[in-house]
């Protein structure tokens, strides 16, 4: 069983495409991710309450590049769909008050660069002289008693997300991180159905049972190879992302569970695949589009919460969705208790997958 | 190690592949299974090997029954496929340490084993390269060396020499050769009767599923009836009937100074009509020798030529 799983991998990782789509491509895309983080198309931000006096004294600082300014009954209603709609990055709401709190409105994972611009001017209105002497610099005495009598010193910026978080409120590295694992995990194994179909081709599966080995052992050998394979993909983005990309991935415990039954699921589709398919060309084919897809439908190239509802049922029947469930929970701090749930469905998956991708290999080779 | 096969069967739907077959190959014993594709070699060798279940029939490798006991009495056999089956992305030394472990060697044996192997195929030189950088003859000695790694006491080919080249296939059969000189015992699948010939010391002749024949070359032939020939080219004529009355000659027709005789056996007989033709004043200035081989022997038993017997 060892001889095959070790054969298996090293003829994987012999291959230079595998090693492109292990060792480089999901670091270059997490890269690329971690770059562009906090960014959006949408540059433009909303300005509702531009003539208020906490406007004209924050605005002074902010600038007007970039702004859209609102007015009227509707201002505050038009900007927030206007940043709901993706037409805006963010959009800022100051108070009739000066003592009352801005309000910075985004959608979650989108439009943070507008939040930093608007927390920097703040902070330059404070460093100038304080609220209280810039207001009376503009001959608000009115304004400048209002704060004096509620005791603050300087504006708040307060975020308002528009929506649930995006992968649980992860930042930007953290949930690529955590895609690219599940994607690229599964890619993995997919991948190395190939490797499968070719020896059944060649006759080489056939000459393993002329060996004195017991049919299970070898094949437990192809499922062991292909799970090596995919738990080395998974645990290589894990521990390059917490090294270079400083990511937190929480419980070792909880997250190494996650990750090696995932792993299982992804080994056990690759021997599925490969028993299935007789061409190399097909395996290839069928195993990336449907790494892909897969991925698409459960999470792992787009937050499930900008999903329409059908969408989001669809996604928990992909095994994808409850992997990457529970790595937002491990990542947000939780521990094996709190993805109980998730690894419950991950280990019935795995087992249902396993147990079939073995029935069906075994009856392959011994027919 | 012996192998005795009883009355195995195997259909595949409708088709039967195997049908009653029996064979016995002894402890050293080099056995030729012929016929032509589709004959139902493979389907025997594959049930031979423990590949195959059969729907009826016993196998016994030594005192293992197949059937029952398949992991055991697999350690006696080597099998060599038809087909390369071997790591093109491996190299060949890796190719002969993977099925080395999968018999069960490990550490220095291992190691011995697999330089041995290399050696005796000639492919010591070429232990590191991958074999799809390989020839296909060097690839199907690699083939070769898969199965007879482990040291069995049977070992069965089939086919080995399928599409390759007249250099290598001398290789190869020189490599089988040595091997059988060291006392292994050989099931040796083909359809190109010269090479049963040269490495037989039996052969089975197996057509659409049925043992039709078996024997040593001779034996079949003889049981045929099939005579050697003898063309002659001589210095003067002779009388045919004196030639007739030689002994073994069975008969002799000339055409003045060129003739041919036919005989029971060729090689015994050549001295006694040689001094026959002597004692009428004439001499022999060319002599060729027709023995009728197994390719005769197949054409006369089922009316068909071996190479295009189709599938």
């Amino acid at each position: 069983m060892i001889a095959i799983s070790a054969t298996i991998l090293r003829r994987y990782f012999r291959d230079r495409s595998n090693l492109f789509f292990v060792f480089v491509l999901p670091f270059v895309i997490i890269l690329l991710v971690g770059v562009s983080a906090g960014s959006s198309l949408e540059t433009e931000i909303g300005v509702v309450g531009a003539r208020t006096p906490t406007g004209q004294i924050v605005l002074e600082e902010l600038g007007s590049d970039d702004l859209r300014f609102f007015d009227g009954d509707a201002a505050i209603s038009d900007a927030t769909r206007a940043v709901g709609t993706g037409r805006l990055a963010g959009a800022i709401v100051f108070p009739e008050r000066l003592a009352d709190p801005i309000e910075y409105v985004r959608l979650p994972g989108f439009g943070s660069d507008g939040a930093a611009r608007l927390d920097d001017a703040v902070e330059l209105v404070n460093a100038r002289a304080g609220l209280r002497a810039v207001a009376r610099d503009l001959g608000r005495e009115a304004e400048a008693a209002d704060v004096a009598a509620a005791g603050v010193t300087m504006p708040m910026v307060r975020t308002e997300r528009i929506g649930d978080d995006l992968w649980g409120g992860l930042d930007d590295s953290a949930s690529a991180a955590l895609t690219q694992t599940v994607l690229f995990t599964f890619l993995a194994g997919l991948t190395a159905s190939v490797l499968l179909v070719e020896d059944r081709a060649s006759g080489i599966s056939r000459r393993h049972l002329t060996a004195p080995v017991p049919t299970w052992r070898i094949v437990a050998g192809e499922i062991v190879g292909r799970l090596l394979i995919t738990t080395a993909q998974a645990a290589l983005i894990v521990v390059a992302t917490a090294v270079f990309f400083d990511v937190d991935w929480g419980d070792p415990f909880a997250t190494g569970a996650v990750v090696v039954l995932f792993a299982a699921v992804a080994a056990s589709c690759s021997v599925l695949l490969g028993s299935m398919v007789r061409r190399p060309e097909s395996a290839t084919a069928i195993g990336v589009t449907a790494a892909l897809v897969l991925a698409a439908l459960g999470g792992a190239m787009a937050p499930i919460e900008i999903f329409p509802p059908t969408m989001q049922v669809i996604a928990r029947f992909t095994p994808h969705f409850w992997a990457i469930d529970a790595l937002t929970v491990t990542m947000a701090g939780g521990g094996i208790g709190d993805v109980a749930a998730e690894l419950g469905v991950l280990l019935a998956v795995t087992a249902a997958l396993l147990g079939t991708a073995a029935v069906v290999r075994r009856r392959l080779l011994t027919r | 190690m012996t192998l005795v096969v009883s009355r195995l069967r195997r259909s595949f739907g409708d088709r039967v592949a195997v049908d009653d077959l029996s064979l016995r190959i002894d402890d050293g014993e080099r056995y030729g299974l012929l016929g032509p594709n589709g004959a139902g070699k493979t389907t025997a060798i594959s049930m031979i090997c423990g590949l195959l279940r059969p729907d009826a029939g016993r196998i016994m490798v030594g005192d293992r029954e197949v059937t029952t006991d398949a992991v055991e009495a697999r350690r006696e056999i080597g099998f060599v496929p038809q087909e390369i089956a071997v790591y093109g992305d491996l190299t060949a030394a890796e190719n002969l340490r993977l099925f080395g472990r999968l018999h069960g060697s490990r550490g220095a044996e291992l190691d011995r084993r697999v330089a041995e192997t290399l050696e005796l195929l000639g492919l010591a030189g070429r232990a590191h390269d991958r074999a799809e950088t390989f020839s296909g003859g060097m690839q199907r000695r690699l083939n070769i060396g898969i199965g007879l790694l482990h040291r069995p006491s049977l070992l069965v080919l089939d086919e080995p020499t399928v599409g390759v080249d007249p250099q290598s296939r001398n290789a190869i059969l020189d490599a089988v050769e040595r091997l059988a000189a060291d006392g292994m015992s050989l099931l040796y699948t083909t359809h190109y009767m010269e090479e049963a010939e040269r490495l037989c010391d039996r052969v089975g002749i197996l057509d659409e599923g049925v043992m039709i024949a078996e024997g040593s070359r001779r034996e079949l032939v003889a049981e045929l009836g099939q005579l050697d020939r003898l063309r002659l080219s001589l210095d003067r004529p002779v009388d045919e009937e004196v030639i007739r009355s030689a002994p073994g000659v069975a008969d002799a027709v000339f055409d003045g100074v060129n003739g041919e005789v036919s005989v029971d056996d060729a090689r015994h007989r050549l001295t006694a009509l040689l001094a026959a033709i002597a004692d009428q004043g004439a001499a022999v200035r060319s002599v060729e020798v027709i023995e009728p081989d197994l390719e005769a022997v197949f054409l006369h038993l089922t009316g068909r030529a071996l190479r295009d017997g189709g599938a």
